[in-house]
């Protein structure tokens, strides 16, 4: 029998079509307020009006065509039984201010985030996250680190598989093997570092260690493929893919993509990743979101939305990789309700907000041709025969007729064949049997070898207080593990830091002084610094940068 | 890459400690139970429970609209019902107590819960 959806008094709404009303916050005083989103001129917007500071009327999408292509994927989730904050009548009426989580929340986590320094060796202009001098360092200690990632292993229905850890940045914690050994030893099939990886290019051994203690993907800032837009860490690129490599270990890089500054570079990002498809799994570009307040005439000029980053993805691969490529995130619910139905076992779902995130997954052929995979399989009509025998399963069971799901089973199979145009079909992927193994074997383990002979491509655009929207953030399941005890989501822990991220971090974190006396053999202030002439003529700066493949 | 365009502040040139912060572990925390009247709407009430959590020894707060009740869990603060009254609420306590913060912490824990 499957469980009721949660539908609060905001998600009402969810799914809708335009106009509809929402719940946003004042980007000034974050007081909640209802919001209108609408569409405009080919766009969608989100207006709200705040009693004491006025009207704020933000693109939430740069394309209301594409906005009604994805609203198509938009799913109810069933939430957690385990909920965080559980004292006295903490239903999350009073959403972004009751996290986490809360009975409200949707989802269970899918990515979980713990923040294990708020230090860094860089200094970046942009960054907010980490600690300047002076400043209180939040460290929390490896038993502290445990007791969170168990705390994320005891949710129930379904425990999230895949944590990140993060910070600042985490290879300056002398104990990182050990925090990442924990994440396997808790149950974590999937662990994930976010660096900015110049530890491990200037650190002989390191991404082996890294990798021995379990780490499946190196989560890598990577803002541009020249200095100018990628000033963080243009020049150690290089050898960290090949410290990477001669690891074994799989790389996505993290664009966060910005109008005007980087955006020109969108197709020459996924050109680099083609050509080093050995040791990068993915590509995984975040729109920007903007920190604190900022004038509106700087956002209209910075601002890029999914659909507008997917346009120019399009043109500037001249066409090989298509917008209509990319499907929202919540699309594999089609899958997972199917196998649910199935198995009767609740099932890892992905059912964010549909303007959270799209995806798309690109292979080469023989010829080292670009083939996205909705070129070579149809994704859509896959999804509405999982959907249509998910439903007659379900029909057959309520009727008490449960082997049935057999004939579905089998009428599956058939059609799995039908959605493959074989003629383009890459050489090597038995797409067929993938499936077969997923959908009715239940085996995950060929996942794996899709992945390695494919390039993710993703978006995931985190809000901020001038697109926030209480409906993604009611569905998020990308979370931060705080040391209280409680898990929040993304959007909330940054978005309203001075409530989540900032204020549990001082709360947990030493004094500078204090900190800097119990790690004598450590100085807190120390930022790295580059010898980037020496760096750039380098022959594997050159080999990564000046001889390479062009795709398009 | 977040756009705001400010100017990085200057490291300071003597480290400096932060002494106001209310820095965990602690040892007890008062559960303040409560129930309210007369503020109008569902956002007042959110925005007066966002109010409230920026106070730093204010740790959780929940606030609700519908039932007119209130919890506030808080550490030690000097007036604390005159910081209430200031805020909009008048509170009428209906059970105050204090709890170890172990206790309190391993509400949030599930992985602690029996």
């Amino acid at each position: 029998m499957k469980k009721k959806p949660i539908v609060s008094s905001v998600s009402q709404t969810y799914g809708h079509k335009l106009p509809y009303v929402t719940r946003s916050i004042c980007p000034e005083c974050k007081r909640p307020i209802a919001a209108t989103m609408y569409a405009k001129s080919g766009k969608v917007f989100l207006k709200r009006k705040c009693k004491e500071h006025g009207v704020f009327d933000e693109v939430y999408w740069d394309s209301a065509a594409e906005f009604e292509r994805a609203r198509k994927f938009a799913n109810e989730s069933t939430g957690i039984s385990t909920h965080n904050v559980c004292f006295t009548n903490n239903n999350g009426s009073n959403c972004p201010f009751d996290c986490g989580l809360c009975t409200n929340h949707h989802n269970h986590t899918a990515l979980a985030n713990i923040a294990v320094t708020n230090r860094c060796d860089l200094s970046c202009w942009y960054c907010f996250f980490y600690a300047k001098e002076g400043d209180p360092i939040y460290e929390p200690s490896l038993e502290k680190i445990d007791e969170m990632l168990k705390n994320l292993r005891a949710q129930r229905p379904t425990p999230p598989n895949a944590i990140q850890f993060t910070g600042g940045e985490p290879t300056l914690r002398k104990d990182i093997i050990e925090i990442l050994k924990l994440a396997r030893k808790r149950g974590f099939e999937h662990v994930q570092l976010n660096t900015h990886g110049i530890n491990l290019a200037n650190t002989p051994g390191l991404a082996k260690k890294v990798e021995k203690a379990g780490v499946s993907t190196i989560y890598l800032s990577f803002d541009g493929v020249s200095a100018k837009t990628n000033p963080k860490n243009h020049y150690e690129i290089p050898r960290i893919l090949n410290e990477c490599r001669k690891a074994g270990i799989g790389i996505v890089l993290v664009p966060t993509l910005i109008k005007g500054i980087n955006d020109h570079e969108i197709g020459a990002i996924i050109d680099f990743a083609l050509n080093n498809i050995d040791v990068i799994r993915g590509v995984n570009f975040q729109p920007v979101s903007f920190v604190g307040r900022m004038p509106k005439s700087l956002r209209q000029k910075e601002r890029i939305t999914i659909p507008k980053a997917t346009e120019l993805i399009e043109k500037h691969s001249k066409g090989a990789i298509k917008q209509r490529d990319f499907f929202p995130v919540p699309c594999v619910s089609s899958i997972t309700d199917f196998i649910e139905t199935v198995t009767n076992r609740e099932q890892y779902t992905m059912n964010i907000h549909f303007a959270c995130g799209e995806a798309t997954y690109l292979f080469l052929d023989d010829a080292d041709k670009v083939v996205p995979l909705p070129e070579f399989f149809d994704v859509e009509r896959f999804f509405n025969y999982l959907n249509a025998h998910t439903k007659n399963i379900e029909s057959w069971k309520s009727k008490g007729i449960s082997h049935a799901k057999y004939v579905e089973l089998a009428k599956l199979l058939f059609e799995i064949n039908s959605c493959i145009d074989r003629k383009k079909l890459p050489k090597g992927l038995d797409l067929s049997k993938l499936l077969f193994d997923v959908l009715i074997r239940h085996d995950y383990s060929t996942l794996g070898q899709f992945h390695h002979k494919s390039l993710f491509i993703g978006m995931m655009h985190f809000m901020d207080l001038y697109n926030y929207d209480q409906q993604r953030v009611e569905r998020c399941d990308i979370h931060y593990a705080m040391p209280d005890g409680r898990i929040v989501p993304f959007c909330a822990f940054n978005v309203v830091p001075e409530l989540y991220r900032d204020k549990i971090q001082r709360q947990f974190a030493l004094p500078w002084n204090e900190w800097a006396k119990s790690n004598p053999r450590t100085d807190p202030s120390y930022k790295y610094k580059r010898d980037a002439a020496k760096l750039s003529s380098e022959q594997i700066y050159k080999k990564t940068y000046l001889h390479k493949k062009k795709f398009w | 890459m977040k756009a705001e365009k400010k100017a990085s502040k200057k490291a300071v040139s003597s480290p400096q400690e932060n002494t106001n912060q209310p820095r965990a572990p602690f040892e007890e925390v008062k559960f303040l139970h409560f129930s309210f009247s007369g503020i109008k709407t569902k956002e007042d009430v959110a925005y007066l429970q966002y109010k409230l959590l920026l106070i730093p020894e204010v740790l959780q707060a929940h606030i609700d609209f519908n039932s007119k009740k209130g919890t506030i869990i808080r550490l030690p603060y000097a007036n604390f019902s005159t910081k209430l009254r200031e805020l909009g609420i008048e509170p009428k306590y209906s059970l105050v107590e204090w709890v170890p913060y172990d206790e309190m912490m391993k509400r949030n824990f599930v992985c602690m819960k029996k």
